[in-house]
């Protein structure tokens, strides 16, 4: 009997902790019931990383609302033919996938032969490309699921990329006669799409700056110019001499060692900067500039906020408290939706 | 007694890293804030279905606290991280969400007021707090912020959500909504 009791205990308590899952790590309080998730499903390496390449899309799609137009001329027939464009121009700038491709039919065939890993339609993951072929007189379109469950993807009357639609919103819209699909990218495909060879996960180095150099950035969301001030955090050398030193920046960097800059929270959202997006810090008195990456979270006051590791390359100094010597300024500019970038 | 400690063990290791997905529900039923994928937090319906994000960069956060308005209409979520937060806010029109951002220069009226008092310099971190819902539309807030020299200093504020509609920024939220005044030490 004693044995019974303590199977079942054990079972009913692992469900009960399971329930509770969720992929949130942060502390996650409120006004008002707590309630539970699902336990995640298990996934191959290969679903893992497409969904990892999946979250990348999501966040480029946030990224390029507004600033991706495709009424670029002709060849696309001022925008009509636009939402593949727009598609593959986010996913060529996310991961270096090139459909090639002006076609939604096209596209799809692409993707259901080996460039993407099919998923629901009806219940898609951010990233998936949510694709609904043009076939006869039925007019297809494509777009990127986001974060928030919505569909982004071009007007085609005015060519702007925005949230177009929601899910059922797309469905009663473009499922037609072709019907409508999903697909992650499948990662596989990714690799091979690189002519080194080189591995699609995220590069946090900074050395030569990005691949294709600043013209492959495209234009700084983020501009600020003030006094410098040092981040010291993930130095363990600075480990009480700086009062607010945090054994880890958010994104996982070293002060010492990686040319950082710091984001607010309402730069990541209004904006839509994150972690590891490229940016390029100027010494404004001497000209002296560094590639850097986006590394941590500050205060709302933390413009002009940088690395040890930055501030050394463009001739900062400053004390071990993490205050400059002088009065420094700088200008960095931060470049949101390129994280996926790698650097030379 | 030795395999229920066990049992109670593992499901208290569990519990530290599997964090409930819903913050917080709104007093009428009807909307909930839930945790949706890869650092985003979203206002879902009762069904189910998320119907505007509200946060989208909580990589590195390390607390998210939701308050919703007595009527329902509007909720407020802190996202803080170890030097840093950032407040959204939300509101129903009657027929859709709206989601927007406060403004990183709110901060300044508080360094202007800590600078009347004498505190000044460099701000190296700051956190805040929620407080109570002080009308239908405005709730308090309290945060500190930490100086390079160590100093600390202690204010409140409140926050008003302004409803209307905005322009839409390039992260998807609109620019505006959010009115902070009467900034005091405390």
């Amino acid at each position: 009997v004693w044995g019974k009791f303590w199977r079942g205990f054990l079972s009913v308590s692992l469900l009960l902790a399971l329930a509770g899952c969720d992929e949130g790590s942060p502390s996650q309080t409120g006004s008002g019931a707590g309630g539970g998730g699902k336990a995640p499903d298990p996934q191959t390496a290969g679903q893992a990383s497409a969904t990892n390449t999946g979250q990348a899309l999501a966040a480029a799609a946030v990224a390029n609302i507004g600033t991706l137009n495709s009424d670029i001329g002709p060849q696309i027939d001022y925008a009509n033919r636009g939402s593949v464009w727009s598609v593959d121009q986010i996913v060529k700038a996310s991961t270096g996938v090139d459909f090639n491709t002006l076609s939604t039919a096209e596209m799809y065939n692409e993707l259901r032969n080996g460039m993407g890993i099919a998923v629901d339609p009806y219940n898609p993951p951010p990233g998936a490309i949510i694709i609904s072929p043009t076939e006869g007189d039925s007019t297809g379109h494509v777009g990127i699921v986001g974060n928030d469950g919505l569909v982004y993807s071009n007007d085609p009357v005015s060519g702007t990329w925005e949230p177009t639609n929601t899910l059922a919103g797309w469905h009663d819209s473009f499922d037609g006669t072709s019907g409508t699909y999903a697909f992650l990218l499948n990662a596989s495909s990714l690799a091979s799409s690189y002519t080194s060879g080189a591995a699609v996960a995220p590069d946090s180095s900074v050395s030569g700056g990005p691949v294709g150099g600043i013209a492959a950035l495209g234009d700084p969301a983020i501009v600020t110019s003030s006094t410098a001030k040092i981040n010291t955090d993930g130095d363990p050398a600075e480990q009480g001499y700086d009062a607010t030193w945090q054994a880890q920046t958010s994104g996982g960097y070293n002060s010492a060692l990686t040319s950082f800059v710091v984001v607010t929270k309402a730069e990541m959202l209004n904006y839509g900067a994150s972690m590891g997006d490229w940016a390029l810090v100027t010494n404004n008195a001497t000209g002296q500039q560094t590639w850097a990456r986006v590394g941590d979270v500050g205060p709302a006051d933390g413009s002009g906020e940088i690395s040890e590791a930055a501030a050394s390359t463009v001739g900062i100094q400053f004390t071990k408290s993490s205050a400059t010597v002088g009065n420094p300024s700088v200008t960095v500019r931060i470049y949101p939706g390129t994280k996926n970038i790698r650097s030379m | 007694m030795k395999r229920i400690a066990l049992a109670l063990l593992i499901v208290t290791i569990l519990s530290q890293y599997c964090q409930a997905a819903k913050l917080a529900d709104s007093p009428d039923g009807k909307w909930s804030i839930q945790t949706a994928t890869q650092g985003s937090v979203a206002i879902f319906s009762s069904a189910g279905d998320p119907v505007i994000a509200i946060d989208r960069g909580t990589t590195g956060s390390e607390r998210l606290r939701a308050k919703w308005s007595g009527d329902s209409k509007s909720v407020i979520l802190l996202d803080q991280a170890p030097l840093g937060s950032g407040i959204s806010g939300a509101w129903f029109d009657g027929a859709r969400w709206h989601a927007t951002v406060e403004s990183d220069s709110d901060l300044n009226q508080a360094k202007a007021l800590a600078k009347s008092q004498v505190v000044s310099g460099e701000v190296k971190a700051e956190d805040r707090e929620l407080g109570d819902w002080l009308s239908r539309d405005t709730i308090q807030i309290r945060g500190s912020l930490r100086y390079l020299g160590g100093e600390k200093f202690s204010y409140s504020y409140d926050l008003q959500i302004v409803p209307g509609s905005y322009a839409l920024n390039r992260g998807g939220f609109e620019t505006g909504g959010l009115n902070a005044s009467n900034f005091q030490a405390r």
